[in-house]
């Protein structure tokens, strides 16, 4: 959405207005969209819109109750200005400040400076009806940035937007539309005054009776007005609003005054695509114009945007700005200073390097040495455990072995596990069976019981037979058993006694 | 001119716009100098911890190396000797069976014959197959040697110590004294001999024995 958009809010005594416009680039306005209704809350998607949009929307109120004056005080700070402001409003209305809600400006011009006072015009509503308006806009889930009574919308106007503003000096404008009639006496520093205008009470029948009275009361003002203090010379009577009317009643000044007067087409100032702008919707559209401008008016409750106050804010920003400003330098300082620091360690750190890698290379050398030796001699030293001793084992199997046993096969080998196994196959021959069988028992006893010996399950084979040798009959167990032999394990210290002999 | 040049520059009057151009100059530094000087700093420590990494290291290395330098001196000439009698670079076969014939001829063994078997690592599973069962090549002895790769990124190769093996087979006739004396006279060699079988079989007048040695001789490669 373009930052040029405006919108405004305006609640009447039986509906709203809501008016969103969106500026031209070749000057005016272009009424966007237009709702009015009945009751306090629009309906449709697109008035709810209007909350989305805070920051531009001015809500208007009916001027009649918001009052206006004109004061001198002594020159003070804003702050105390402001309470001497309100302060002179609760006397004004014999009721507390808190009730009202206030918003004046130093009228400003220059020529007319006072040494020891300033000139102030206040603008000033109850603060029940403001909250009331408040409370209608937050129905629609809007908070307005500013609250405005029509006839400041109006001054504001044509102030910005009239091309004689700027060269008269003091002015009376008049707006007559169907609903809405009042008049503004200015000068080119502030408002002076404003009046509400009669309403046509013949609804047209006498148009000429109506129209002096406006006239008359016009004339009026501008006598009333030249009766303050300020006495200001009203250049010029311009008159806005219904077209018809307010011709008429130019028509009616020009005979009755000396005074300028003039008609101003405010409606010409918007397009819109369904034709003219009524007159009853050209101050609501003209609030919407005025939004996105700056307005030193507003009758909204002062709320600080900020927890902190405008002097502490400005030293906040003004302590965050010298940190930053004096951060870049201590960072850029810094920074060198700590890289400058950082080359020169690292440079040192590599020469070290180099040198700590020579000495870790020859090191690296020795370790490797140290683990081709350890490597050698855990070698010797598993050849030297291995070293079997099968005399041993044969001798003792010998000396285990009784005369009857005749050996027919031994073998000795190692399994792959690594265990020596003793294959025996023999025969135990007697006279009778019970010898022979007997030698062969006490043989596996024998057996069983060495401590180099384990056996591996019962016998393979156990055969008791009866052959015949040299025409004789002699009884023979023949059998196959299986061992396991245990090795004498040499100490670790083996390896020494090797080392040593080859030494010798 | 001078007219001109004052209404060119009266747009610096604007407090937003010097605020605007204050900001972006700040802006422009932080980011221009400021940060890209951070950047190098910080990427400098990281190389200076990795440096300090790899010199710890190189330290240790260094203290180790100084404690083990001795031992090794000390260790190197004894254990080197006594490895290559043990384990041969060559295989020096006529050497060890003049030690083997020697052996019998002390033991005073019959018919001792000598041959080196062909067709190794064709051993099956069967203890007692002994036809021409063979040693595996790698039933050798486990050989140490590997690549090590220490902490601080120091890569070591270790040399490996391989073994090499042949298969010897023997058969003599003798009774069991004999033959206890001849396997006693093995343990005299200075040779890394395993003995793979010995079978004997008793005969009318003595001990046939068949006997299968597997030598092992070293392979070494040091770098």
């Amino acid at each position: 959405m373009s930052k040029k958009n405006g919108y405004s809010l305006c609640f009447k005594k039986d509906g709203f207005v809501a008016t969103s416009v969106s500026s031209l680039a070749e000057g005016g306005w272009r009424v966007e969209s237009l709702h009015q209704g009945q009751g306090a809350v629009g309906s449709s998607t697109e008035v709810q819109n209007f909350s989305k949009n805070t920051e531009r929307l001015t809500m208007m109120i009916p001027g009649v109750s918001v009052r206006t004056s004109l004061i001198s005080l002594p020159r003070l700070k804003k702050k105390e200005t402001s309470l001497a402001v309100t302060g002179w409003v609760a006397r004004e209305e014999s009721s507390p400040a808190d009730q009202w809600s206030v918003s004046w400006r130093e009228r400003q011009k220059a020529g007319e400076e006072k040494a020891d006072k300033k000139d102030i015009f206040l603008l000033y509503e109850s603060r029940e009806n403001v909250d009331s308006h408040i409370s209608a806009a937050q129905a629609w889930g809007a908070s307005p940035s500013r609250m405005l009574p029509d006839f400041m919308v109006l001054d504001a106007m044509f102030r910005r937007h009239h091309s004689d503003s700027s060269s008269l000096k003091a002015w009376n404008i008049v707006f007559i539309g169907k609903e809405d009639h009042f008049l503004c006496v200015s000068t080119e520093a502030s408002l002076l005054l404003t009046r509400p205008l009669p309403a046509d009470l013949s609804d047209g029948a006498d148009a000429q009776e109506y129209l002096d009275r406006l006239a008359t009361d016009v004339d009026r003002s501008i006598f009333f007005a030249r009766q303050t203090e300020f006495n200001p010379d009203i250049q010029k009577i311009i008159v806005c609003g219904d077209s018809e009317q307010a011709h008429g009643l130019v028509e009616k000044l020009k005979e009755e005054t000396t005074v300028p007067a003039e008609f101003w087409d405010v409606a010409d100032l918007f397009q819109m695509e369904t034709g003219k702008l009524d007159s009853t919707l050209l101050l609501p559209a003209m609030a919407a114009a005025l939004a996105p401008q700056k307005n030193h008016y507003n009758l909204l409750p002062h709320q600080s945007g900020t927890l902190l106050g405008p002097v502490a804010l400005r030293r906040l920003v003004l302590a965050a700005s010298t940190a930053a400003v004096a951060l870049v330098p201590i960072l850029v300082v810094g920074g060198l200073l700590t890289a400058r620091i950082q080359d020169r360690y690292l440079d040192r750190a590599r020469q070290q390097l180099e040198q700590s890698s020579v000495r870790a290379d020859e090191a690296a050398e020795i370790y490797k040495a140290q683990r081709v030796l350890m490597n050698r001699e855990e070698l010797m030293l598993s050849f030297t455990i291995k070293d079997a001793d099968y005399a041993g084992v044969l001798l003792h199997l010998a000396s285990l072995t009784p005369e009857q046993i005749i050996y027919q096969d031994l073998r000795l080998k190692e399994s792959r596990e690594g265990q020596l196994v003793l294959h025996l196959s023999g025969q135990s021959n007697a006279k009778t069976v019970a010898e022979a069988q007997q030698s062969f028992l006490t043989f596996q006893q024998a057996l069983n019981s060495s401590s180099r010996l384990v056996a591996m399950g019962e016998p393979r084979k156990l055969v008791i037979s009866s052959p015949k040798v040299q025409d004789a009959e002699i009884k023979r167990v023949d059998f196959i058993m299986e061992y396991r032999v245990q090795l004498k394990t040499q100490p670790a210290s083996a390896v020494a006694s090797v080392v040593a002999n080859a030494e010798r | 001119m001078a007219g001109k040049k004052t209404r060119q520059l009266s747009w610096l009057k604007n407090a937003r716009i010097r605020w605007g151009i204050l900001s972006g100059v700040w802006v422009v530094l932080v980011v221009l100098v400021v940060v890209p000087t951070w950047q190098g700093v910080v990427a400098r420590n990281s190389e200076i911890s990795d440096l300090e990494t790899r010199l710890a290291t190189m330290d240790d290395w260094t203290v180790a190396g100084m404690w083990l330098a001795p031992s090794v001196k000390e260790r190197t000439l004894p254990v080197n000797a006594a490895f290559s009698r043990l384990f041969p670079a060559e295989r020096e076969r006529e050497e060890f069976f003049l030690s083997l014939a020697q052996i019998a001829d002390q033991s005073r063994v019959d018919d001792f014959s000598l041959s080196e078997a062909s067709g190794l690592g064709m051993e099956s599973n069967d203890v007692w197959n002994d036809g021409t069962a063979m040693a595996a090549d790698d039933d050798a002895p486990p050989t140490d040697g590997a690549e090590a790769t220490m902490d601080g990124g120091m890569e070591l190769e270790i040399p490996k110590v391989e073994l090499d093996s042949y298969r010897v087979k023997t058969q003599f006739f003798g009774d069991y004294q004999r033959i206890a004396h001849f396997m006693n006279g093995l343990k005299g060699i200075e040779r890394a001999v395993k003995v793979h079988s010995l079978v004997i079989r008793p005969q009318r007048d003595g001990v046939q024995v068949k006997l299968e040695l597997d030598v092992y001789v070293s392979k070494t490669s040091q770098s």
